[in-house]
């Protein structure tokens, strides 16, 4: 019986099962004009229900403190504009953080929904300047969520190159051994 | 099984790093020839362990085969795991380099100390081989669970509460790794005895090297 079959019937083995999650986690925030929307995830898209939610200042103090639902989210008020760091805590060392920049480039979510929109500078049939911008916030909420949702994924790809650094090894220890072996 | 970045204290990463090093070191240094081969064999096998999830009752769990490492490689189970635990936390983002060592010992001690104990038990025919091969999945991870605890009590936790928790969390693993031990080892053992061969008698493992 040769390596090779060896190889080969464990690859089966191992390919017969479905890959997906593992315990990787993940969070991800996003300042949503005001309202801080975050989602927890293991690998494989498993939400982390009841996750332990911190969030930092920039000087590392605790601001808030919450729970995940059971679809790993928790929305909440920006405790205060700095710079913050929300962390999620699973329990059993899993853990994982996001960084949010400081809220002073977003414009006030009371000031872009609760006003009448002004007519005063129409850009376009129907809609204000801050229609406009509202709009613009609700495309980047949504393109940073999908964004991250798909980088979250584990790809084929990744695995197939993480075998070739192992044969790769494989190929620098032998080729250590030779030289060791014909000097 | 995979603990994050920012949850341990520097002296235990430190630790962590120290005793996975010297494994690492001693296990390349027994690793002969046809050891590499193997070796490189099983890390494969341990790399992608970690994204096969089974779903028993509610929970949701993934293999991680350190029973099986350490019966096929013994010592040489430091470096597979830590090749293994790096390319999961380079390419897939699971635990973190930093806590790379620690990870590595939570995973490979006990891989080690099951080949030690029951690694010659597993040649023997009948059952009682393929109970010792059950028992090397089982244990290993069972060691594993424990290891891992204990590295997250110098975080505060409380050693008895953390302990139960890692234990129970991982005894749907600690079974399914038992039986796919002991399936592959009864595989290799009719298919393949040299892979296992290391184990069996020191002399035979040893006798292609150099």
């Amino acid at each position: 019986m040769n390596p090779l079959r060896c190889l080969l019937v464990l690859s089966v083995l191992l390919l017969a099962a479905s890959p997906a999650l593992a315990h990787r986690i993940n969070i991800f925030a996003l300042d949503e004009g005001g309202e801080i929307y975050t989602e927890s995830t293991f690998a494989g898209k498993r939400p982390v229900k009841h996750g332990v939610i911190r969030v930092y200042n920039a000087g590392g103090t605790v601001v808030f403190t919450g729970e995940t639902n059971d679809k790993g989210e928790l929305t909440f008020p920006r405790p205060e504009p700095g710079a913050l760091t929300v962390e999620v805590d699973a329990g059993m060392g899993h853990k994982s953080s996001w960084d949010l920049e400081p809220s002073g480039a977003v414009e006030a979510p009371a000031g872009v929904t609760g006003e009448p929109a002004p007519q005063a500078h129409p850009v376009g049939p129907g809609f204000a300047d801050r229609d406009w911008e509202r709009l613009a916030q609700v495309v980047d909420t949504a393109v940073a969520k999908a964004l991250h949702r798909q980088q979250e994924e584990t790809r084929v790809r990744d695995v197939i190159g993480g075998l070739g650094y192992i044969v790769g090894l494989l190929g620098m220890a032998a080729w250590v051994r030779s030289r060791k072996g014909s000097t | 099984m995979h603990i994050s970045e920012g949850v341990l204290s520097a002296p235990v990463l430190l630790a962590g790093a120290a005793v996975a090093a010297g494994g690492v070191a001693y296990g390349l240094k027994r690793m002969d020839g046809e050891g590499t081969v193997s070796a490189a064999l099983v890390t494969s096998a341990f790399f992608v362990a970690s994204l096969i999830h089974l779903n028993i009752g509610p929970a949701s769990v993934h293999l991680v085969l350190n029973g099986l490492v350490g019966l096929v490689l013994g010592w040489a189970a430091f470096p597979a795991i830590f090749t293994g635990l790096l390319l999961q936390a380079l390419l897939f983002q699971y635990g973190g380099l930093t806590t790379l060592g620690v990870n590595t010992v939570v995973m490979a001690a006990p891989a080690v100390a099951v080949s030690l104990i029951l690694g010659p038990l597993v040649s023997r025919s009948g059952r009682v081989g393929l109970a010792a091969s059950f028992g090397c999945g089982f244990l290993a991870v069972f060691i594993s669970s424990l290891l891992l605890a204990a590295s997250l009590v110098f975080t505060g936790e409380n050693f008895t509460v953390i302990a139960w928790a890692s234990v129970v969390g991982n005894a749907p693993v600690m079974v399914v790794e038992g039986l796919f031990t002991a399936f592959v080892a009864s595989f290799l053992l009719r298919v393949y005895p040299e892979l296992l061969g290391g184990l069996m008698s020191p002399s035979d493992g040893r006798k292609e090297g150099r």
